[in-house]
């Protein structure tokens, strides 16, 4: 049991940091950053919206990798991969919501089909897919490496949905309405976007990581209770 | 007396097709509710407008193909499923490249008998218009997209098939992962009907797709058999 | 000779046997014992190739003295309740399919006459007559025969005699008998012991854990 405090209370360190310089980051964001010229204050939910979008996307690439590692045979990494989708997906949520609210206000619509957005709302139904997969099907190696070659189709798709996309849009948008990180955002801006996504990741990472030694501990409790079992019918 | 990989793929594809050939319905079904479908997006569709026709014929056909070819990935290892003929099949010392091809080219087999029909449909109800559907262009970038489907399909088909709902969780699955052979076939169509460049490019990445997924089902077919 | 060396396997957390270790030599069948749920077929399924063990190795050396560690090419299995059989087809193309999935080629004689030694001669059965009209004992002597047709070195086999008459029970014991004495050897499981009545066989009793636990805690005293 020491163990698990000593575990516990390193990640609660991680956990902490990590949320408090993503706050501050964002307090910075949120008062103090320059105001953008074109779009006034509301410009602000990009320091929320841009790092979530990278970091869904990184979950896509954290997911592969962890992929690879269940197909080689580990079957732990089941537990982080899911922990990674449902991490993923939470993301995915976030960029949608704030990309809505920054589009109402700053473009009058609530939704508009361009890239990033699309491709970030088919990656939160694959994200739904795979934790659906997940639960279909029963505990073992079968699901592990199951789990893991969807983890795998899916980061293969990731880009070429993105850019097939992309290219669909440059068919019916010029691009400079919704060019968010184009050249022509002050460096203030971007400094900041950079460090927030940062973060933003950090975080995310972390969130993987707390969820995965959840997970762990419920596996471990089924194992003890299998365990107990087996220990009471030898003893009867 | 070590079979070879020709023989056991051929092997395969011929007890496939018989199979099928024995149980009709599974191949006719697809078609018919391809039709059903083509028939209840005109019903929507009505009246197209003169300058939309070419973009509401390549969406019906490519909508149609997808949602029906759906419903023949999800049933193609079903004459497997049978008195535990799959248990059998990987307790034989069959190759699993042999094994993916030999899907491969049934999935292939009826996409074609899905496509070809609702393409010749599609054209008769927009013979008013002027699209020409007889280009060898539009036909190849048919080709290219139940090529890339078809890979899909048989992946998804596997990676589900010990999972509990998995007529429900297949379309899931599927519908997100081919949007990009979708977008990329009706661009390219559209491009080739109405003589707007830029065809050319989306055959690309309808290419890209088809190469990059039939590698992934060369490579992970085998560890799929052996999880399910 | 049939080579199993510490086998375990494990359902997720219900752990089902553990350390299993056997030779089976030529000529010779394995009968595999324990009791209901300790995970006898699932043992065989491991050694057919269907599932893969947690730990351990497997290994069949043939006649040639050549080792195989998969030994998928020199066995043949025959699963429990099912036969593995195309439903919607019939005998001859279902004989055809799997011998020649194996790189076998056998005419329709062979197929016929191999049909016959287990009792399935009827003209009507042969062609044209699928086989989900087959009676269960019918379908379990198709199966049998796939087996011998197989030329397998060794038979995997769960319950073999489900379903089969007097008579098939027979052919089934003289079928066995030719194969042993041929070289070939097998693992069988059957509840029913009229499946290798006159027959020599070798016992494996598998444990369930929570009695080889017991056992553990005896040896501790």
């Amino acid at each position: 049991m020491g163990q698990k405090s000593q575990v516990s209370s390193r990640g609660l360190m991680a956990g902490i940091s990590s949320m408090l310089i993503c706050l501050g980051l964002w307090a910075y964001g949120l008062f103090f950053a320059i105001t953008e010229a074109h779009q006034g204050d509301v410009y602000r939910i990009i320091y929320l919206h841009v790092p979530s979008a990278f970091t869904c996307f990184f979950c896509a690439l954290v997911l592969f990798i962890f992929s690879i590692k269940g197909l080689r045979g580990k079957s732990s990494s089941l537990l982080y991969g899911k922990a990674t989708a449902e991490v993923g997906l939470l993301f995915t949520i976030i960029t949608l919501a704030t990309g809505s609210i920054w589009g109402k206000p700053t473009w009058g619509v609530w939704w508009t089909w361009d890239a990033r957005l699309t491709t970030t709302f088919i990656l939160s139904l694959l994200y739904c897919g795979y934790l659906l997969l997940w639960s279909a099907m029963q505990p073992g190696s079968g699901r592990v490496k199951v789990c893991s070659i969807l983890g795998i189709l899916i980061f293969a798709d990731v880009p070429i949905i993105y850019k097939s996309v992309t290219w669909w849009r440059t068919l019916h948008q010029p691009p400079s309405i919704l060019r968010e990180n184009g050249p022509t955002m002050a460096p203030e801006i971007l400094y900041l976007l950079l460090s927030c996504s940062f973060a933003v990741i950090c975080l995310s990472v972390w969130m993987v990581w707390i969820r995965s030694q959840n997970l762990k501990l419920e596996e471990n409790l089924n194992k003890a209770s299998y365990q107990q079992l087996e220990e009471q019918e030898a003893n009867s | 007396m070590k079979p070879s990989f020709f023989s056991q793929y051929w092997c395969m594809v011929s007890q496939g097709w018989k199979a099928d050939l024995a149980d009709k319905e599974r191949l006719i079904t697809p078609l018919l509710f391809a039709i059903t479908v083509l028939l209840l997006f005109n019903f929507c569709f009505e009246e197209v407008s003169k300058g939309i026709e070419g973009q509401v014929f390549t969406a019906e056909l490519y909508l149609t193909t997808l949602f029906a070819l759906q419903m023949s990935y999800v049933r193609i290892f079903v004459p497997d499923q049978q008195d535990k003929v799959f248990s059998l099949l990987q307790s034989y010392p069959l190759n699993y490249s042999a094994w993916f091809l030999s899907k491969y080219t049934l999935a292939l087999l009826y996409s074609l008998l899905v496509f070809v029909p609702v393409m010749l449909l599609c054209g008769l109800f927009f013979s008013g218009a002027d699209l020409n559907i007889w280009s060898a262009e539009l036909w190849l970038g048919g080709l290219l997209s139940i090529i890339g489907l078809s890979t899909l399909g048989i992946l998804l088909s596997t990676l589900t098939l010990k999972a509990s709902g998995r007529e429900m969780l297949f379309p899931l699955l599927y519908f997100p992962l081919a949007v990009p052979v979708l977008l990329a076939s009706v661009q390219a169509s559209l491009s080739f009907l109405t003589s707007v460049p830029g065809g050319w490019h989306w055959m690309g990445i309808l290419a890209g797709f088809d190469i990059i997924y039939f590698t992934l089902g060369v490579l992970l077919f085998g560890e799929l058999v052996t999880a399910v | 000779m049939l080579i199993v060396k510490s086998l375990s396997f494990s359902f997720e957390h219900r752990r089902l046997f553990q350390g299993v270790s056997f030779q089976v030599e030529p000529g010779s069948l394995l009968h595999l014992k324990g009791a209901n749920g300790v995970g006898k077929s699932t043992f065989l399924g491991i050694l057919a190739g269907i599932r893969k063990a947690d730990k351990g190795s497997l290994e069949f050396i043939d006649q040639e003295k050549k080792a195989h560690s998969d030994i998928r090419m020199v066995s043949a299995y025959l699963s429990a309740e099912a036969n593995g059989l195309y439903t919607k087809m019939d005998a001859i193309d279902n004989l055809r399919f799997w011998c020649t999935l194996r790189g076998l080629n056998p005419s329709d004689d062979d197929l016929v006459s191999s049909m016959e030694t287990w009792g399935l001669g009827h003209r009507l059965l042969r062609q044209n007559f699928p086989v989900e009209q087959f009676s269960t004992g019918m379908r379990r002597r198709l199966a049998l025969a796939r087996l011998s047709l197989s030329q397998a070195s060794c038979w995997l086999l769960d319950e073999p005699i489900y379903g089969l008459d007097d008579k098939g029970i027979k052919l089934f014991r003289s079928h066995l008998k030719e194969h042993l004495e041929r070289g070939g050897l097998g693992v069988i499981i059957s509840h029913d012991k009229l499946a290798f009545e006159g027959i020599k066989t070798v016992d494996y009793h598998l444990k369930s854990r929570v009695d080889q636990a017991k056992n553990e805690k005896k040896d501790q005293g």
